[in-house]
């Protein structure tokens, strides 16, 4: 079980000017495996997390994400492809303020089509996030960040993603919330059986997980200026 | 989804939304008012005249003719004479005469003299008859018949006694005030010139000038007896010239080779116009006008337009982060172009609609109102296929302009990815 790659990165380089911000020759995280990466700012965090999502293009190098190569898919596949296999949370910012929550949750169905429509499980992710019928009904934008994050989480679980990437979810909240938010997640990915990357700077959360891995020493990244 | 994305961000942005659709709707109120009052007032000007098949002048152009016998604006630089009319009248062809003359006024309304068959055949609109809303035809000199606006603006009603003034000016040096007229009658109104005219027999006309400003009759020493017996022998006088001859015809047929007889009238030089050729030639004259209007029109709905793309425009900062929300959920960057174009439609057909509404309602409400004021019949906005291209054009125009903000999303999608620079 723990032989199937779910990312693998070979020789990978990307910057957004002429010299390169990251370069990975060789990165391989296991299925199931739950990785802290962490780095200081502008260490390329949310580019590789980018990369990892398909919505940047590396400049050389291969990226597979479950054993398909991103670089050899169309720009639509790899969207389609981040909707039904990948699950996003950030750190704020997560909904859509002008939608409802339940809008909000239904639009990751909305772009994976294909995946199954399991109501039995959407109601059990919105009851294991406390997430009731009254505060569904209610605007994104008139939620706090601890619900936010909580939707932001039901969302990205919904389709039952391989993949959860989580870049700083718990950085807008205090020390209570933000334990109770690692709890949830993890007992969540838990049952998914989805394998995490978690990006934070905050190296006190690293006990949450198996693997810790510096953002730095996955290949000569080179400090960058901050943007 | 899409369509549930783009309301709820429209809505969460409602007041510059709104403002954003009222200057559209202002520009489409403008562009579809000029386009159907334009539409309105040919129909108007058509409506005129209707059942007079050739309208008989001294030579003179066509236009011109057309202007000073049925719109009452200009003067005749000439006069047909008696004779000629008598004989036009008497042509085989024709199946119907009315002598007009024109040149006296009242308080700046038009005199008229006709005979008493002007209210039997002239027909304006769909071929319908002048009705009488009080009184009757004026019988004899001294009564008047007043069109609907004159009687209504001057406060006049039946029995009351009226000067006429020499000319046509609202001010006048010569008054006739020796001859008064009582009113005899008021017409309907009828949204044509005639509203505005006040109507009184040709010998009346005569009456007037002979004895009251060039006073040859020198009928100062009659007595109020002989006064009026004089005017019963007046009855049978005859005009020197009138203005203009209405004519119908028999057959409408004859008409061309009537016109043509007309125009080679041996004993005078004359001209005959059909009114709805010569009225065509009188549009084609306002094109420039109307042409000129309609550019005003379209510059005002660019405005509206340019006003609706920077307001997508200064709204994309904001936007940046719903765009990588979306990117992140899975949504291509079609996604986002068409989520902006699609606000833009919206934008448009709402303000398209709401112009459309407004105007279609300020019409019909003030349909009375403009029929008195300007004498103008401009009947309701219908969504004819003219209308409906100029609502099509303002939402492909939106959406045409629409494709910067949302090309630019597009690709700021495609390059920046995830993050927000702040």
């Amino acid at each position: 079980m723990q032989q199937q790659p779910v990312i693998s990165m070979q020789g990978v380089t990307f910057g957004w000017e002429k010299s390169p911000i990251l370069d990975i020759p060789d990165w391989t995280v296991s299925k199931g495996q739950r990785v802290f990466l962490y780095g200081p700012s502008g260490s390329g965090k949310s580019t590789l997390l980018n990369l990892l999502s398909g919505i940047l293009s590396p400049w050389q190098g291969q990226i597979c994400i479950l054993e398909q190569d991103l670089s050899r898919m169309k720009a639509g596949a790899r969207d389609r492809f981040r909707a039904r296999h990948l699950g996003m949370v950030f750190q704020q910012f997560n909904l859509l303020p002008y939608l409802s929550v339940r809008d909000n949750i239904a639009l990751a169905h909305y772009f994976s089509p294909e995946s199954n429509d399991d109501p039995s499980w959407l109601r059990h992710i919105l009851e294991r996030l406390g997430l009731t019928e009254e505060l569904l009904a209610r605007k994104a934008s008139d939620l706090s960040v601890g619900q936010q994050q909580r939707v932001a989480l039901a969302r990205a679980l919904l389709n039952r993603p391989e993949l959860i990437i989580a870049d700083e979810p718990t950085s807008a909240l205090d020390t209570e919330l933000r334990d109770q938010f690692m709890q949830l997640l993890l007992s969540c990915v838990k049952e998914t059986q989805s394998t995490v990357i978690f990006v934070s700077h905050d190296r006190s959360l690293a006990e949450y997980f198996d693997i810790h891995q510096d953002l730095r020493a996955l290949g000569k990244a080179q400090e960058a200026q901050p943007c | 989804m899409l369509m549930r994305i783009a309301t709820a961000s429209l809505w969460n942005r409602r007041l510059t939304v709104l403002l954003t659709v009222i200057s559209i709707a202002v520009s489409v109120f403008i562009m579809l008012g000029v386009d159907h009052l334009k539409n309105e007032l040919r129909s108007s000007f058509g409506r005129t005249v209707s059942g007079v098949d050739l309208i008989v002048g001294a030579r003179t152009g066509p236009t011109n003719l057309l202007l000073y016998s049925v719109f009452r604006i200009g003067n005749a630089t000439n006069n047909i004479s008696w004779q000629s009319v008598q004989t036009l009248s008497q042509s085989k062809e024709v199946a119907w005469s009315v002598p007009i003359s024109l040149g006296d006024s009242h308080k700046g309304y038009r005199v008229m003299g006709t005979t008493a068959d002007y209210f039997t055949h002239f027909k304006y609109g769909a071929k319908q008859p002048l009705e009488f809303a009080q009184g009757h035809r004026f019988d004899g000199e001294q009564q008047v018949v007043l069109g609907a606006e004159v009687a209504s603006k001057l406060g006049y009603s039946i029995g009351d006694s009226i000067v006429l003034s020499h000319g046509s000016g609202s001010v006048s040096f010569t008054h006739h005030d020796r001859y008064p007229f009582i009113v005899s009658g008021i017409l309907a109104a009828t949204g044509t010139p005639v509203d505005q005219t006040l109507h009184v027999s040709l010998g009346s006309i005569e009456l007037v000038h002979s004895s009251g400003g060039h006073a040859n009759h020198a009928e100062e020493d009659h007595d109020h007896e002989s006064t009026i017996h004089e005017h019963k022998a007046h009855d049978a006088l005859t005009p020197e010239s009138v203005t203009a001859l209405l004519v119908g015809l028999k057959s409408r047929l004859g008409v061309l080779t009537f016109q043509r007889k007309v125009n080679q009238f041996a004993d005078e030089p004359l001209l005959a116009i059909l009114p709805g050729v010569a009225l065509s030639e009188l549009w084609q004259m306002m094109g420039m006008a109307e042409r000129a209007l309609a550019l005003i029109a379209l510059l005002v709905l660019i405005a509206s337009l340019l006003g609706m793309t920077t307001m997508l425009l200064a709204s994309m900062k904001e936007r940046e982060r719903e765009i990588a929300v979306l990117r992140a959920i899975g949504a291509h960057a079609n996604f986002v172009l068409l989520l902006i174009e699609l606000e833009a439609i919206l934008i448009a057909l709402a303000g398209a609609l709401l112009g459309y509404l407004s105007l279609a309602g300020l019409l019909t409400g003030l349909q009375h109102w403009i029929a008195g004021r300007f004498g103008l019949f401009v009947g309701g906005l219908p969504l004819s296929g003219s209308t409906l291209a100029y609502l099509g054009l303002i939402v492909g125009l939106a959406a045409l302009l629409a494709l910067v903000p949302a090309i630019l999303s597009y690709r700021s999608a495609l390059s920046r990815g995830l993050s927000v620079r702040t």
